[in-house]
């Protein structure tokens, strides 16, 4: 047997430089120089994000901790809670598997066409969701021809949760899709040609291979796709018809009490999301040092 | 198995990776094919293996027509430049991946997947993941992984690319080792002149999508087909031009059958002046400036000889080339 175990970090495989080589980078700035820079990028941060928040938080609590959740448990809050975790429930499984289907498509295979479809997965993230909720009003509300043919056979979509529902669809479906190619392509195929002269079938291949080397890409795309969903405002609020206790979502509740002039209540309500924006950070944070996103190699 | 490939074309657009080539491989034979990047033969590989289609040309395995046959059903091996193990499953679990899509028992799984793995000295290292292994021990989970379903024929592109030169040398006498012991017919496909001389049994030299030469090592390295060979097998002095008279043919002899010495030994003694003289051991490379030719001779001396001669920079001596390979001179052939 031939002895040719190399400690892993002399292997020479990777010719390219690290990930580490390049974030170690050109040392020696003046302490001038990075204290200048830290206290710039601290102070925006500072700014931007510290003190909306810490805002938030002091408007909710100005009248009292029990104000504050008494707030929370009013029915119409809590229905725009269930409307929202239920629109989250719906669109994030669809358009994770969406995403992963169009990912596996557009990160594996070249065909014609391949740049046009690029572009339109992008099209969410470029339009304003106010626009992107009014197309919706427009092509499937009640003055619409396909609108009125669902309402005569009682469907109603728009001013409802399905309008809900397909609004916020539209507006997240980028996210799990623009991880999952990333992810897939690089990786590149040699995996999928590996398992195929294997002789594993086109489904094994995807489920036992292409799955399980874009989980922590899928799960990320969703993370952020969640994100979006919950706090999605202005696609919902063209749909919603604001229908107290019924078409509301939480953004869309917070916004209602602020008109109401309960602005302690809606601080309170706002405070709810931002505890999904924290929690999403840490799951953020979490799955990229588990498996931090990796250059090609 | 033995198979063949009769008058293979596969274009990219408008280059052509393969251009018309034909070849048969005998059972239980290793053949590379070798020659610089770009000149067809990973695409050949993949042509085999299945992962590309060939626009015209045929693939018979024993004599049956495989070419439109799709990669899952070929029963090839495959390792792979990069080996494109598969990250997520540990060694065992990527040896056992081709058993395990075939709905081997898990008995037999467990039996020929270990046994595999105890072949090529990776037992002990079964439950590690993929990316706790060194370069070699990546290639030889590769090896096992393609070698479990029991291949028709071995595919093995670039295997020794990504590994250093110690390494590289000891797999090689290993590969060849597993191949006299399993008799595999296997393709290996490769840049490197000694992967190929030292592992092969009759060599394929590619270029430009064409088969330039085939035979076995020996024969390929000292009567090539062309100009074009003669120069990527090995460094090669080219012969200056006769005095007087057209040129139709171009000389050239290689380092170390040119005969260096102080006085002119034959008619076809040429002048030169030393350049420089560079001593690797157990031979002395000189170069040397010789008349009328474009460029500097290299000529390669064992220790013996040159401690004869005592030669230094500057020194008048004379070269004669000891063998002659003449070759017409072809434009198209000129590029090494």
């Amino acid at each position: 047997m031939i002895d040719d175990d190399l400690p892993a970090g002399s292997r020479t495989q990777s010719a390219v430089p690290t990930a580490l080589d390049v974030a170690v980078g050109p040392v020696g700035e003046s302490r001038f120089a990075r204290a200048v820079l830290m206290t710039l990028g601290l102070g925006f941060v500072g700014i931007v994000v510290f003190v909306p928040v810490l805002a938030v938080f002091a408007k909710a609590l100005e009248n009292g901790v029990g104000t504050y959740f008494s707030a929370l448990v009013e029915s119409e809050t809590l229905s725009a809670v269930r409307l929202t975790l239920s629109t989250a429930l719906i669109v994030v499984p669809v358009n994770a598997a969406f995403g992963l289907a169009a990912g596996w498509a557009l990160g594996k295979f070249d065909f014609p066409g391949k740049a046009i479809l690029l572009a339109l997965i992008e099209v969410p993230l470029a339009v304003s969701p106010v626009i992107s909720g009014l197309v919706f009003v427009l092509a499937l509300g009640p003055h619409s021809l396909a609108g009125s043919w669902l309402l005569d056979h009682g469907v109603r979509v728009i001013f409802a949760w399905p309008g809900i529902v397909l609004a916020t669809a539209f507006v997240t479906f980028s996210y799990v899709a623009r991880e999952v190619i990333v992810a897939l392509e690089a990786g590149g195929r040699d995996q999928e040609e590996a398992a195929m002269v294997l002789g594993a079938s086109g489904w094994q291949t995807f489920w036992k291979v292409t799955v399980p080397n874009v989980r922590w890409a899928l799960l990320y795309g969703v993370v952020l796709c969640n994100a979006r969903t919950m706090g999605e405002f202005g696609a919902v609020s063209v749909v919603s018809g604001h229908v107290r206790g019924e078409t509301n979502t939480l953004p869309l509740q917070v916004e209602l009490l602020y008109d109401d002039y309960r602005t302690s209540a809606a601080f309170a309500v706002a405070s709810l999301l931002v505890f999904l924006a924290a929690a999403t950070v840490v799951a953020k944070a979490l799955l990229e040092s588990k498996h931090p996103r990796k250059a090609p190699s | 198995m033995s198979f063949e490939v009769t008058h293979l074309v596969k274009r990219f657009g408008t280059y052509a990776a393969l251009a018309d080539v034909s070849l048969r491989v005998t059972r239980g034979e290793i053949l590379a094919l070798l020659g610089p990047s770009g000149c067809g033969k990973t695409t050949l590989l993949r042509v085999l293996a299945g992962l590309e289609a060939p626009d015209g040309g045929t693939v018979t395995f024993d004599g049956v027509d495989v070419t439109r046959t799709p990669a899952a059903a070929r029963r090839v091996g495959l390792v792979f430049q990069h080996y494109a193990l598969f990250e997520h499953m540990s060694v065992f679990d990527n040896v056992a991946f081709g058993l395990r899509v075939r709905k081997t028992p898990p008995d037999r799984v467990r039996a020929r997947a270990g046994a595999l793995l105890e072949r090529v000295g990776l037992a002990s290292l079964a439950s590690r993941a993929p990316s706790q292994l060194s370069g070699g021990q990546r290639q030889r989970v590769a090896l096992a992984r393609a070698l479990a379903t029991e291949p028709r024929v071995l595919l093995l592109d670039e295997p020794f690319g990504a590994l250093d030169a110690r390494v590289r040398k000891d797999l090689r006498g290993w590969l060849r080792e597993i191949h006299d012991e399993m008799r595999v017919t296997t393709v290996l496909v490769t840049h490197d002149r000694e992967d190929a001389f030292e592992v092969a049994d009759r060599i394929a030299v590619m270029n430009h999508g064409r088969i330039e030469q085939l035979g076995e090592p020996a024969a390929v390295f000292r009567q090539p087909s062309s100009a074009w060979v003669m120069r990527f097998l090995g460094e090669v002095n080219e012969l200056p031009p006769p005095a007087a008279g057209d040129q139709p043919a171009i000389g050239f002899v290689r380092p170390h059958e040119v005969e260096v010495s102080r006085t002119r030994t034959s008619a076809d003694s040429l002048t030169a002046r030393v350049r420089r003289v560079q001593s690797h051991g157990a031979s002395v490379r000189v170069e040397v400036d010789v008349e009328r030719a474009a460029r500097p001779f290299v000529a390669e001396l064992d220790e013996q000889r040159f401690d004869e001669l005592q030669l230094h920079c500057g020194e008048t001596v004379f070269v004669s080339p000891r063998r002659v390979r003449l070759f017409e001179r072809d434009g198209a052939s000129g590029a090494a």
